[in-house]
């Protein structure tokens, strides 16, 4: 090969990587994304315009699912009660592994790797059998929680036919199985913090609890914002985790938004009508997000 | 390269061409689907589950035709029958609770085996041409179980003759004395379910729900009546209110030997004469108020699907419907039959299977017509979606709706599947 045929092919090599390369890579991402993402999703807004119910062609009834939406009592009592369990979950899922995380990378820990280990157990356990132990647990007839308080002469609680009981019963069962992936995001930023600047603090005579305050929380703001954000998208979406710990009961008192759009559309088949719960939901889940931009944003211009 | 990608091409085209012959070969029921063991869907306990399993075993031994039992928990085999209609992945049969709409069409004529077996017609669904989609599997009738090891320690009676028979007044007043003397931790426990909660409803007078001369579901003053008196037995003492709000297991309770008494069916006959081995438990007369009722129908229905392989699961059906094999059936799975001129050889609790008999042969004629016009709904295609009867009276017992607004609401759910 000769130089002038080399610099004569230079453009077109340096076309190829600037622009074929880059598109050859993410045309895998798009392609994955169209088929797992687009075309269900262009299909679930189709079939909120239909009367579709899961066989033959669907009828195109216009907002019709979206008016009986918007005047159903049940869609309300599962939207308001997944408010509800967001707002209590979405603290707990931040506090308890950031604590936890904490306690871990702290110089005064001892044996972190395996307290590590067991913490990060409950994350390799799938949501539904997290569950099924949890309902073992908080059985009120057969329930381990139960036979220790009646050993201990304590009165025994309906943890599942009382309604707060059973969402109290759902927080912790889903902090449980949830922690150990924050705990890790919190363990990887805690890390990344300097040690000089504690150091400095340390000199200064600020205590540990104000180096927390003034040190650690702010570095961890980009990390904080993120657990918040996939912890309420998290929280908005429970559902394998409820449909075995208590089916959503007692009655329907605890049935959350999935689980809803579950019932409606595959118990009773109606596609078309869950397919527009779907697509409230997905949009509360967006305006979520955008407004929690936002103010992550604002955040950091002022900062 | 080219002529690398076209030979590639062409074995792919030519491997996805034979992938369909193979398959629409099958169709006529030819050797090729042989090799594929024929999936049977049902639910059960292991007691019942295990009968179809012998006899799958038998059939396989004399015809070398491999069926394969799925064993789908009962709460979740309506959805992932739907389910597998909606994908296209049905089984070869299956042991359904009822005709589903969405799949009735896919279901292939049982009538020469229901002719050729003298299955109960009353019982197979079958519209006016007389396809028949379904034939009963077995009869099951509503139950009382007690607890006999603690209603003699509590030296309390119960009815052992028809004379007899207790009022649910009568009955709750024994089951609380049981409770008060023996520490057992609840009196009564019930299946949550509405076929269950129906045959309590007749008992309390309730015509369930039936269309009115317009044509909408309605029902009479009795149902809320057996309602409210209900919600009084779900009070956490007599009765357990996770059962029923939540998801705690009725029949854990029982055999854990701390209730007094179960409010099931006869298809509990078998697993308890297995299972339960730390008290001595009795089939008792189904108390009354006035009425002395038991829900008795087909407790489930064996369909065969169109598709490759209908006609060896045809085949293997009618095998297992001939009058010695079926016997044998209802002998391993405890079930009483559906069929004419079957002798059952019931090793165990021979008392339990003739109370029950006595109990359908006593049932009011009601039972039967509310059971037809189910079965004659369900063949024209219009169904209820989920269980409004069930949901509401949760939603009732739960404080959610009063009686009158979940007998309102079970009217409307019913009218507009219904009418």
């Amino acid at each position: 090969m000769s130089t002038t045929v080399a610099s004569r092919r230079k453009p077109t090599a340096q076309l190829v990587r600037e622009h074929l390369t880059p598109l050859v890579f993410t045309i895998t991402t798009m392609v994955l994304f169209a088929i797992f993402f687009v075309w269900p999703g262009s299909l679930g807004l189709f079939y909120s315009f239909t009367s579709y119910r899961g066989v033959g062609t669907p009828k195109v009834v216009g907002l019709e699912n979206y008016v009986t939406l918007f005047g159903d009592a049940d869609f309300y009592k599962a939207l308001l009660r997944t408010f509800l369990y967001t707002v209590l979950a979405v603290p707990i899922h931040y506090v308890v592994p950031l604590f936890i995380a904490v306690l871990l990378v702290s110089k005064h820990m001892r044996g972190a790797t395996a307290a590590r280990v067991v913490f990060f157990f409950p994350w390799l356990i799938s949501p539904i059998v997290v569950g099924i132990i949890w309902r073992w647990m908080f059985g009120e007839s057969f329930g381990f929680v139960n036979y220790v308080l009646q050993l201990l002469q304590l009165p025994t609680a309906r943890w599942q036919s009382d309604g707060n009981l059973a969402l109290f019963v759902m927080l912790l069962a889903g902090t449980w199985g949830g922690t150990a992936f924050t705990m890790l995001l919190f363990i990887a930023a805690l890390k990344n913090i300097p040690r000089s600047y504690y150091e400095a603090a340390s000199i200064d005579g600020a205590s540990e609890w104000r180096q927390f305050w003034s040190i650690t929380l702010p570095l961890l703001r980009p990390t904080s914002f993120l657990v918040v954000l996939l912890g309420t998208i998290g929280a908005m979406k429970e559902f394998a985790l409820i449909q075995t710990l208590n089916d959503g009961g007692p009655g329907t008192e605890n049935v959350l938004m999935v689980q809803y759009i579950y019932k409606t559309g595959f118990e009773y088949a109606r596609i078309g009508y869950a397919s527009a719960a779907s697509m409230v939901l997905m949009l509360i889940l967006m305006v979520i997000a955008i407004i929690q931009m936002r103010i992550d944003n604002r955040g950091s211009d002022q900062g | 390269m080219k002529k690398l990608l076209a030979a590639g091409l062409g074995l792919a085209l030519a491997l996805t061409a034979a992938g369909c012959g193979s398959g629409s070969g099958a169709s006529s029921g030819g050797s090729a689907a042989s090799t594929k063991p024929l999936q049977f869907y049902q639910s059960g306990d292991a007691n019942q589950g295990n009968g179809y399993a012998k006899m799958a075993a038998k059939y396989k031994e004399q015809t070398g035709i491999t069926v394969e039992i799925v064993e789908i928990p009962n709460a979740d085999l309506k959805t992932k029958i739907k389910n597998a209609a909606q994908a296209n992945d049905l089984p070869a049969l299956a042991r359904v609770g009822g005709i589903d709409p969405i799949w009735k069409d896919a279901t292939v004529d049982l009538k020469d085996i229901a002719t050729a077996s003298k299955v109960k017609m009353d019982l197979a669904a079958k519209d006016e041409k007389g396809k028949v989609y379904s034939i009963p599997s077995d009869v099951t009738a509503v139950g009382m179980f007690i607890n006999k090891t603690l209603f003699e320690k509590a030296g309390v009676k119960y009815p052992t003759s028809e004379a007899e028979i207790w009022t649910w007044d009568e009955f709750v007043a024994a089951a609380k004395q049981v409770q008060a003397k023996t520490g057992a931790k609840y009196g009564l426990v019930m299946d949550k379910s509405s076929h269950r909660l129906n045959s309590f409803l007749y008992e309390f007078g309730s015509t369930q729900w039936q269309p009115d001369s317009s044509g909408n579901w309605t029902t009479n003053a009795q149902t809320k009546t057996a309602l409210e008196y209900f919600k009084t037995l779900n009070d956490d003492k007599f009765m357990p209110k996770a059962v029923w709000l939540a998801k705690d297991d009725p029949n854990a309770l029982f055999k854990s030997g701390q209730v007094a008494a179960y409010y099931s069916g006869s298809w509990q006959i078998a697993d308890f004469a297995v299972n339960i081995k730390d008290f001595q438990w009795a089939s008792v007369y189904l108390p009354k108020q006035p009425v002395r009722a038991t829900n008795f129908g087909n407790a489930a229905s064996m369909v065969v699907f169109e598709g490759p392989q209908a006609q060896q699961a045809k085949d293997f059906l009618s095998w297992l419907y001939k009058a010695d094999n079926y016997a044998l059936l209802c002998q391993y799975s405890g079930m009483l039959p559906a069929a004419d001129g079957i002798t059952v050889t019931y090793a165990n609790n021979k008392e339990a299977f003739d109370l029950y008999n006595a109990e359908i042969k006593a049932a009011p004629p009601i039972v039967a017509q509310i059971k037809g016009l189910g079965l004659k709904n369900e063949v024209l295609g219009k169904a209820v979606d989920g269980d409004p009867v069930r949901d509401e009276t949760v939603k009732f017992l739960n404080g959610e709706v009063t009686s009158d607004q979940a007998i309102t609401n079970i009217n409307n759910a019913l009218t507009k599947g219904l009418k």
